[in-house]
């Protein structure tokens, strides 16, 4: 029935993809008649649910391939209902922030589109020239996001910092895709799981460099060990709204590539490869606790305790040869992931919307006692997103580390466990120092600015029931995973 | 019904919280309302289910609950209660009406709170206590340490600062933390073993036990658990957190609840080691009974060097520990009733010291033992009690401690003589950290002037005293209750 309507399933398959483009144009033709913050809201928010439902659509069609150059299956839809939903809400609280403060809000949802658009394309992608593509265009709108921060002039340096950085890093993966292509002749997925494993030692050795170089761009976008020190300075200045997204959607979509990618890499001709992940997983575990554990700034802080869990989610493309088993856990972490930090974050912004002075340090935590005061229900929920963070039981982050746990256990990845005990003792440790000042009575800041934010308070109570509600019946999500295996 | 002991302490503290807003009496009311009700459950369940003592539903447990949690993985909402568990309910039900009574004696900041997680931490002893499933089992095992973090920052012992009772804290805390992640591995490799074997997914506890083990996987599963309980026992190298955290905590006493944080580490080694890993419990028992031996000489030689009253009872206590420890790992049956009544008489006494320590604070603000002295005559009743405990906690004949000491003994004889003989040597030197205490406390003449205007103590101190003299006397004299129950528990 509903198939008469449609012409071709593939123009299905491409609809969120329709409708994030046509949104922009509409939001920039609306611009041309009239500036008008409400209405590009509304259709920011239209266009991300209307992405949102036909996700639900095209899970009937579900494998299609369009063109050569994107695939959609099961997980992509997962990871692209991921995106949006944390678009949705990181969108209800810029709101509120941008009719505060600044005068061109309406360019601000047209970068965000564009950047979602973006990682709409990274997930679907099935083709190295399509993955730059979309990490490219998931990227540059941020280097414009970040100067929607209170302090412009500090924000230059820090953008040009991470311009340059980024472009260096972009290059690296140009020259891995030159070699890439040196070697397949194509740059399409499947066609450098042939040739891994009909060419001799020597030549997959060049392919691997070439694997490797492109891979550079994708461990600097999550952030990983050794490329994590831009974090430092982007996360201290940008604005915690724009933290959200770079936290979430960022690092979700550039996950999903991950994951896509190993699929092809064939465990016995890529050894090190998996080596060098397992090493890369270990080091962002132990150093990202142990870093965490002594930053001062609450939002650095939140940056490196992602890259804790980054390097946890790294384990899962150690078991790709298990695609079900792998991409389910990975979404079932991050879905764990997003919310905490989606509320985390959101908390953080009500915070910095009362106070309007970007920089405070963790030393002076205690305004979120004023922000909490006589609103028990508020503290609650910030406790049960931190312990979810943690991994505390009875809370949806427990299943999540049990699961990862599992999968380390089963293959024996002894060097893993090891460091999942060190950072579990420091995670503890530095958690804890963040709920400890929700109750701290002493050194109370007052803050003039008293209004309520109710919006994003109904945001974060929402994601901590939703936490419990998962942690305690985590079969509601399994059954949704199983059924499509 | 066994769903009852961990829905009311629950509520009970969600109760403490919300209400508690409203003036610390409600708060108050509510606490002890809840832990009534857990104290009556427990004695229903007694004349139910051990009184006649002939009812028996299954083989091992007398009284089951199951409800599927998460199916995929074979995970169930596995309660479950026989001898043993019950005897350490009861303790837990009675330790914490007796927290609740004393921490009447301070009005704190945010009561409600204070209430809302001594009630947290007992519906978290108790799911340890009930719980048959692994999975669930580590869940409460997890849960049950946190209150006790905010306990000690919140509300601990004005003499330190908050910076102190921080790193005190934050040490309990890594150390439970670490050695629980252990735990789960080891919880985890049991379970694929068991779903290699049979290709079934469960974290059962009666599915476990009929279970072989290959000998090298064992000692890494036995070892995993060991840690864990061994760090909340404590045994000596892992005991860094236990005596600053005695020291550090509220000055009410309220803090037996620790002593049932710990003895319920025993109950996990009574449960688990010593029925899932018989083998490997066997072979590395020399081991243990060194870090046994090393435990108690330890303890007691700290405690004599110690200058703070509390900080030697945490000694005596890690001394009794070791003693715990060695009476579980000898394995036979009377080591086996040895050490439980050992784990309900040390938490007896070990509690009624430290409410009398919290009652002598109360009145002379010290807890130093040389700026005391002489307080045989200026105070009534404290002293004597004091005397009491003292010495039920060097096993007098006629206390319960006495009843478990002969019984280990004579386990522990059976399992080695040599071992026993070094045992009783141990014994010694608790006198002596025992007999100087009292020395100095309580004779000679009377050092600091404030003691004389200090006042007597009250009926509510009085009668939670006596209370835990009787119960030491009574079961001292006519131990067979608790030994039936254990008896029950032994088929």
């Amino acid at each position: 029935m509903i198939c008469m309507f449609i012409p071709h399933v593939k123009i299905i398959a491409l609809m969120p993809l329709f409708i994030l483009m046509s949104s922009i144009f509409i939001i920039m033709f609306s611009m041309i008649l009239k500036r008008n913050h409400v209405f590009v809201f509304c259709i920011t928010l239209c266009s991300l649910l209307c992405t949102l439902v036909s996700l639900f659509y095209i899970y009937y069609i579900v494998p299609v391939t369009i063109t050569s150059l994107l695939y959609i299956n099961f997980y992509s839809l997962a990871y692209i209902f991921i995106v949006i939903f944390s678009s949705i809400c990181m969108i209800s609280i810029v709101y509120i922030f941008l009719e505060n403060f600044y005068n061109h809000k309406e360019e601000f949802y047209i970068l965000l589109l564009s950047s979602i658009t973006g990682a709409v394309i990274l997930i679907e992608a099935n083709h190295i020239f399509t993955i730059f593509i979309g990490m490219e265009l998931l990227s540059l709108p941020i280097f414009g996001l970040i100067t929607y921060s209170f302090k412009r002039s500090t924000s230059i340096p820090v953008i040009l910092k991470y311009v340059l950085l980024s472009s260096i890093v972009t290059s690296f993966s140009l020259l891995g895709i030159t070699v890439i292509y040196l070697i397949c002749g194509t740059l399409k997925l499947n066609y450098i799981k042939i040739a891994f494993l009909i060419n001799n030692i020597f030549i997959n050795k060049i392919l691997l460099f070439g694997v490797v170089f492109f891979l550079t761009s994708v461990f600097f976008k999550l952030s990983l060990f050794p490329l994590h020190f831009w974090i430092t300075d982007v996360y201290n200045y940008a604005s915690p709204v724009l933290l959200i997204y770079s936290v979430t959607v960022v690092k979700v979509a550039v996950f999903s590539i991950l994951i896509k990618l190993f699929v092809y890499f064939p465990y016995i001709q890529c050894q090190k490869l998996y080596l060098f992940i397992e090493l890369l997983a270990i080091l962002s575990i132990i150093c990202g606790s142990i870093m965490a554990a002594f930053q001062n700034n609450i939002k650095t802080f939140f940056g490196y305790s992602s890259i804790v869990h980054i390097g946890y989610i790294l384990t899962t493309l150690l078991v790709i040869q298990d695609y079900y088993i792998s991409n389910n856990i990975a979404i079932i972490y991050l879905i764990n992931y997003t919310m905490s930090s989606i509320g985390i974050f959101s908390v953080l912004s009500i915070l910095i919307l009362r106070n309007k002075n970007v920089n405070f340090d963790l030393q002076s935590l205690s305004v979120y006692n004023t922000l909490l005061k006589g609103k028990p229900i508020l503290c609650i929920a910030i406790i049960i997103i931190m312990f979810s963070f943690l991994g505390m039981p009875f809370t949806y982050g427990f299943i999540t580390k049990f699961l990862i746990l599992s999968i380390m256990i089963q293959n024996k990845f002894w060097f893993l466990l090891l460091s999942v005990a060190i950072s579990s003792g420091f995670g503890i440790y530095y958690y804890l120092k963040i709920i400890l000042c929700l109750y701290n009575t002493r050194n109370m800041i007052s803050i003039q600015n008293r209004t309520p934010y109710t919006r994003i308070e109904i945001v974060i109570i929402f994601i901590s029931i939703l936490i419990v509600i998962l942690g305690i019946c985590p079969q509601l999500i399994m059954n949704i995973l199983r059924l499509n295996n | 019904m066994l769903s009852l002991f961990l829905i009311v302490p629950f509520v009970g503290s969600v109760c403490c919280w919300f209400f508690g807003r409203q003036g610390y009496k409600f708060a108050r009311f509510f606490a002890i309302l809840a832990v009534m009700c857990i104290v009556l459950l427990s004695i229903l369940i007694w004349l139910k289910d051990f009184y006649h003592h002939e009812r028996c539903y299954h083989i091992y447990w007398y009284d089951e609950l199951i409800i599927p949690w998460i199916p995929q993985l074979g995970i169930e909402l596995h309660l479950a209660l026989d001898g043993l568990s019950f005897i350490m309910i009861a303790l837990t039900s009675v330790l914490s009406l007796i927290a609740v009574l004393c921490s009447f004696y301070q009005i704190k900041n945010n009561e409600g709170l204070f209430y809302f997680n001594l009630l947290f931490m007992v519906f978290g002893i108790m799911g340890v206590l009930l719980s048959i499933d692994l999975f669930l089992f580590f869940c409460f095992w997890e849960i049950m340490v946190l209150p006790m973090y905010f306990l000690i920052i919140f509300w601990g012992n004005p003499q330190y600062t908050e910076k102190q009772k921080i790193y005190t804290a934050n040490k309990f805390l890594i150390y439970t933390q670490v050695s629980s992640i252990v735990m789960l591995f080891s919880i985890l490799l049991l379970s694929f073993n068991y779903y290699y074997q049979t290709a079934i997914w469960t974290f059962d506890y009666n599915c476990f036990i009929n279970n072989s083990i290959p000998l090298p996987l064992e000692y890494i599963i036995m070892l995993g658990f060991f840690i864990a309980f061994a760090v909340k026992m404590p045994i000596v190298p892992f005991h860094g957190w236990f005596v600053n955290c005695h020291s550090q905590s509220c000055i009410d006493g309220s803090f037996d609840v620790l002593g049932m944080l710990i003895k319920v580490a025993a109950y996990g080694l009574l449960r688990f080691n010593m029925h899932l890993f018989q083998h490997t419990s066997h072979n590395l028992h020399l081991i243990v009974f060194f870090l046994g031996i090393i435990t108690i000489f330890y303890g007691a030689w700290m405690a004599f060097c110690e200058l703070n009253l509390k900080k030697i009872i945490a000694y005596s206590s890690i001394s009794h520990m070791g003693f715990i420890l060695i009476t579980i790992y000898c394995n036979n049956i009377f080591s086996y009733y040895g050490a439980i009544i050992q784990i309900i008489a040390s938490s007896f006494t070990t509690s009624a010291l430290f409410i009398l320590l919290s009652q002598l604070y109360r009145r002379t603000h010290t807890n130093i033992i040389t700026n005391l002295g002489g307080l045989y005559a200026t105070i009534k009743w404290i002293p004597g009690f004091f005397l009491f405990f003292l010495f039920a906690n060097l096993n007098l004949p006629g206390t319960i401690n006495f009843v478990g000491e002969i019984m280990a003994l004579i386990g522990i004889f059976i399992q080695s003589p040599y071992l026993g003989c070094i045992l009783v040597f141990s014994l010694l030197f608790s006198v002596i950290y025992s007999l100087y205490i009292t020395h100095k406390i309580f004779y000679g003449p009377l050092k600091n002037n404030f003691t004389m205007t200090c006042k007597q103590i009250d009926f509510l101190e009085f009668f939670m005293i006596l209370f835990f003299m009787l119960i030491t006397l009574i079961l001292g004299i006519y131990p067979n209750n608790i030994l039936q129950v254990i008896r029950l528990s032994i088929t």
